[in-house]
C-alpha cells in the first residue's frame, strides 16, 4: 500500500512535470473564463422593474398553442427543422405525408385546412405590404397565425398526436413532448421572480446553483480533454522504450494501472477544485449578505459528485483503448464519443440528462428542474462510474496479459505473434 | 537454494515458426555467456527468463522457482533488455527511484542502494542528469544499476555492449565481472569479443537451437588443429574465401594475412599455410561452420 501511494505520487510529478498538463489547464481556465464570466452575486428583485428575466411556463394550454403555431408555419411552409446529431435539417415531406399531418392539424384546430391556408396567404399578404409600405423587416414570429386548439382537447391527447407528426417528420422536431414542454418562453413576474430568489436562498443555496452552472460548463470539456493526458500516460512506456524493464519488475499490474489511473483522475480535479474557489467564495459571500449560511465545501462537494465521474469514464476510456490498441485511438473514440453527447441535447439545456455523458444544467437556479431531475442525473453518475470501473478492470486484465508476452493480431488476442526472436 | 537456472526441453512457437527447440540448459554462478547470430533465439530465451515471454513447451525453474510464478521469479532477477531506457524527462535518481518503488523497495532501502549503486556505475555526478540527456553508455550503466537494484540472484543482461564504443564496451565488461561475484549473470551477445573477456561457461545458439554448451577453453580445444593463417595476394583471396570460412584478415600493401576453417583432410589448402592457435573468433565460427553440416 506504501509503494502503491508511493507510486501514485510521482505518477503525480511526472504529470505536473509534463505540457500537455500545462495545456490541459489553460484550456479550462480559458473555457472557464469565457463561458461562466464574473459572478454578479445575487440580488432580490425589486417591484417596477423592466424585466425580471425570462422562464418556461408550466402552463399546458400555452405551451400548446405555442406548439400550433409553430406548426402551422412549418406546414404551410412544408419546411420542418429537425435536428439529427445535433445539426440543423429541414425536412420537406411528401404529399401523402403533408396530407396527414393536416389531418392532425384539422383535428386539434377544427378547422379545415384550406380554411387555415386562406387566413395564412392573408395575413402574409398583408405583412409584407405593410413592411414595403413602411419598409420595415419582417419578423419571423410575426408570420405565426394565431390558432389555438380546440379546448376540448387534453395535453396528452395535443402530445400524442404531436409525437405522430414527429414521426411522420423523422424524429428531432419541435413535436416531440419533451421540446413541447419548453415551447412557452415567457416573461417572468415579479411575484414570480421573488419566489424563486427565496427558494434560491433558504432551500437550494447559491453555492449549489453556481456549482451546477459551473458543472455544465466544465462537463464539456471534462469529457474530452482527460483523455489525452489518458493516451499520452499510455503510450509513454513504448515511447521512452522502458515497457520491457518496467514490465520485468515484480509490481502487480493492478498496481502499475491503477496508480496512474488515480494519478490521472487526482491530476484532472486538480484544476477545477482550484477554480471552484475563487466562486467557492464569492459564493459564501453572497449568503452571508442576505444573512444565510452555506457550508464551505458545498460547491467543491457537487463538483466532485458531478463532474468525477466524467472524468473517470474519459479517463478510463483513454487507458483502455491505449491499452488494447498501443495507439492513440482513444481520442477518436472518445471524441466520437464527445461529439455524440454534445449534440444529444436538443430541447431545454437546463435538466437534460438521460444518460448523456454531459448532463447539461445551463442555468442559475431553477431548482424545481434540479429536484426534477435529481434521480436521473444520480442513475446517469452511478452508471457512467460503474463503465468507467469496468474500463478500468479490462486494462488491467490487458496490461497483464501483454505483460506475459500476449498481444493483439488480426483482432485477436493470441500470445507472442511479434517476429522478435 | 541453490543458485542455478534450469531449462528442459523448452520450446517456444510465434505461430508456426519456433524459435527455440528443445532448449535444455543448466546455468550456475557466474559468468555465462549465450552467443549466437542476430536472430538466434537469444533474445526470446532471455524473455522466456525475465517472464516477458511464456514458453510453448518445456519447464523452466530458477532457483527451484518455476517461471510460471512469474511474481516470484521476477522479485529474483533483474533484467537489462537489449534497448534500455527510461523517461526521458525523469533525472538518474528519479529512474532508479521509480523502478525501485515497482521492485518491491521501501523508501529507506532506496535511499541506502540508490546512491551506492549509482557509484558503482560511475554516475553518481550525473544524478541530477535526465535520462533523455544520456549518452548510450551512461543509459546503459543506469540500465544495470537498475537491473541490480533489488539485489536480484539472476542478471538477464541483452546485447548490452552493441553500440557503445571501445572504452564503455570495456568499462561495461569489468562491471558485469565484478557483479558476477555472488549470482548469475546470463550475458547474452553477438559479439564474440565481450563473451572472451568475461565468461568461462558459454552457449552458443543457433536457429534456435544450443549447438554447443561447454567453457570457453573446451570450444577452443575442439577448434585445436582446424584454423590456419596464410599470406596470400589479393588476387587469391576471393577464390580462399569460396573454398574456406574466413574468420579473420590483415591487409598489408598488396599482400592479404587470412586466418581461416580448413576442414580436415582439405587437400586445397595453400602450401604456405600455418597452423594456428584458434581465438574464440575462430573456433565460434569452426563451430557456426560445423553446425551447418552437422549439429554439434
Amino acid at each position: 500500500m506504501k509503494n502503491f501511494l508511493t507510486l501514485c505520487k510521482i505518477e503525480c510529478i511526472q504529470i505536473a512535470k509534463s505540457m500537455l498538463y500545462y495545456l490541459f489547464i489553460a484550456c479550462l481556465i480559458l473555457f472557464y473564463i469565457t463561458q461562466m464570466g464574473e459572478y454578479n452575486g445575487v440580488t432580490k428583485p425589486k417591484p417596477g422593474a423592466q424585466s425580471y428575466g425570462f422562464t418556461y411556463s408550466t402552463e399546458e394550454r400555452l405551451m400548446m398553442e405555442m406548439t400550433t403555431k409553430g406548426l402551422l408555419q412549418e406546414f404551410f411552409d412544408n419546411q420542418y427543422k429537425t435536428y439529427p446529431f445535433g445539426f440543423l435539417k429541414n425536412v420537406v415531406l411528401s404529399e401523402k405525408k403533408q396530407e396527414k399531418i393536416g389531418e392532425i392539424i384539422e383535428d386539434i384546430t377544427g378547422y379545415e385546412i384550406s380554411e387555415l391556408r386562406i387566413k395564412w396567404e392573408e395575413k402574409n399578404n398583408q405583412i409584407q405590404e405593410d413592411a414595403l409600405k413602411n419598409g420595415t423587416m419582417i419578423m419571423a414570429n410575426q408570420l405565426d397565425l394565431e390558432i389555438a386548439p380546440l379546448d376540448s382537447i387534453s395535453f396528452q391527447e395535443f402530445c400524442s398526436q404531436m409525437e405522430q407528426i414527429d414521426e411522420l417528420i423523422g424524429g428531432g422536431s419541435d413535436y416531440q413532448t419533451e421540446k413541447i414542454k419548453t415551447s412557452a418562453y415567457v416573461p417572468k413576474t415579479y411575484e414570480q421572480a421573488l419566489s424563486e430568489y427565496e427558494e434560491l436562498i433558504k432551500e437550494d443555496g447559491i453555492g449549489n446553483a453556481y456549482a451546477r452552472q459551473f458543472c455544465d460548463y466544465m462537463g464539456i470539456l471534462l469529457a474530452i480533454l482527460p483523455v489525452f493526458l489518458a493516451v499520452s500516460r499510455g503510450l509513454r512506456d513504448r515511447r521512452a522504450k522502458a515497457v520491457q524493464v518496467i514490465d520485468s519488475k515484480q509490481a502487480a499490474s493492478s498496481c502499475i494501472i491503477l496508480s496512474r489511473y488515480l494519478s490521472t483522475i487526482v491530476m484532472a480535479l486538480l484544476p477545477l477544485l482550484l477554480l471552484a474557489i475563487s466562486p467557492t467564495l464569492q459564493t459564501q459571500y453572497s449568503m452571508k449578505a442576505v444573512g444565510q449560511s452555506e457550508n464551505f465545501f458545498t460547491l467543491i462537494r457537487v463538483v466532485l459528485w458531478w463532474l468525477t465521474p466524467t472524468i473517470l469514464l474519459t479517463v478510463s476510456v483513454g487507458f483502455f483503448f491505449t491499452e488494447l490498441t498501443k495507439s492513440a485511438s482513444a481520442i477518436l473514440v472518445q471524441g466520437i464519443w464527445w461529439f455524440l453527447s454534445i449534440n444529444s441535447n436538443q430541447g431545454s439545456l437546463t435538466g437534460m440528462v438521460g444518460f448523456n455523458l454531459i448532463p447539461r444544467f445551463n442555468s442559475f437556479g431553477n431548482y424545481n428542474i434540479y429536484q426534477e431531475v435529481l434521480p436521473e442525473l444520480i442513475r446517469n453518475r452511478v452508471m457512467y462510474t460503474a463503465i468507467a470501473i469496468l474500463l478500468i478492470v479490462l486494462t488491467i486484465g490487458i496490461y497483464h496479459w501483454r505483460r506475459k508476452g500476449g498481444s493483439l493480431s488480426h483482432g485477436a488476442l493470441r500470445i507472442n505473434r511479434k517476429n522478435q526472436l | 537454494m541453490e543458485t542455478k537456472i534450469i531449462l528442459k526441453n523448452v520450446n517456444k512457437f510465434y505461430g508456426t515458426k519456433q524459435a527455440l527447440k528443445n532448449v535444455n540448459l543448466t546455468i550456475t554462478e557466474g559468468m555465462f555467456g549465450l552467443l549466437g547470430k542476430n536472430g538466434a533465439g537469444k533474445t526470446t530465451l532471455m524473455k522466456v527468463l525475465a517472464t516477458l515471454h511464456s514458453q510453448t513447451g518445456g519447464t523452466v525453474e530458477i532457483c527451484g522457482i518455476p517461471i510460471t510464478e512469474s511474481k516470484k521469479i521476477r522479485s529474483m532477477i533483474g533484467y537489462l533488455p537489449q534497448d534500455f531506457s527510461m523517461y526521458g524527462s525523469m533525472s538518474a535518481y528519479d529512474a532508479m527511484d521509480y523502478l525501485g518503488v515497482l521492485s518491491g523497495l521501501t523508501k529507506k532501502e532506496r535511499k541506502e542502494r540508490i546512491p551506492y549503486l549509482l557509484e558503482q556505475v560511475n554516475l553518481l555526478n550525473n544524478r541530477k542528469m535526465k535520462v533523455k540527456a544520456m549518452s548510450g553508455g551512461m543509459r546503459r550503466r543506469l540500465g544495470i544499476a537498475q537491473a541490480i537494484l533489488h539485489n536480484p540472484k539472476v542478471l538477464i543482461v541483452d546485447e548490452p555492449t552493441a553500440g557503445l564504443d571501445p572504452e564503455e564496451r570495456v568499462r561495461f565488461r569489468n562491471l558485469l565481472s565484478e557483479i558476477a561475484k555472488d549470482r548469475i549473470v546470463l550475458l547474452s551477445t553477438h559479439i564474440v569479443g565481450d563473451i572472451e573477456a568475461t565468461c568461462e561457461q558459454i552457449a552458443v545458439m543457433d536457429e534456435g537451437e544450443i549447438i554447443y554448451h561447454g567453457t570457453v577453453a573446451n570450444l577452443l580445444m575442439q577448434a585445436r588443429g582446424k584454423i590456419y593463417s596464410s599470406e596470400i595476394s589479393r588476387m587469391e583471396l576471393e577464390e580462399l574465401k569460396k573454398t574456406f570460412v574466413v574468420t579473420g584478415m590483415l591487409t598489408m600493401g598488396n599482400k592479404v594475412t587470412v586466418r581461416y576453417v580448413v576442414p580436415e583432410n582439405n587437400p586445397s589448402n595453400p602450401s604456405n599455410a600455418i597452423l594456428v592457435e584458434p581465438n574464440v573468433e575462430d573456433a565460434y565460427m569452426w563451430l557456426m561452420n560445423q553446425a551447418r553440416g552437422e549439429k554439434v
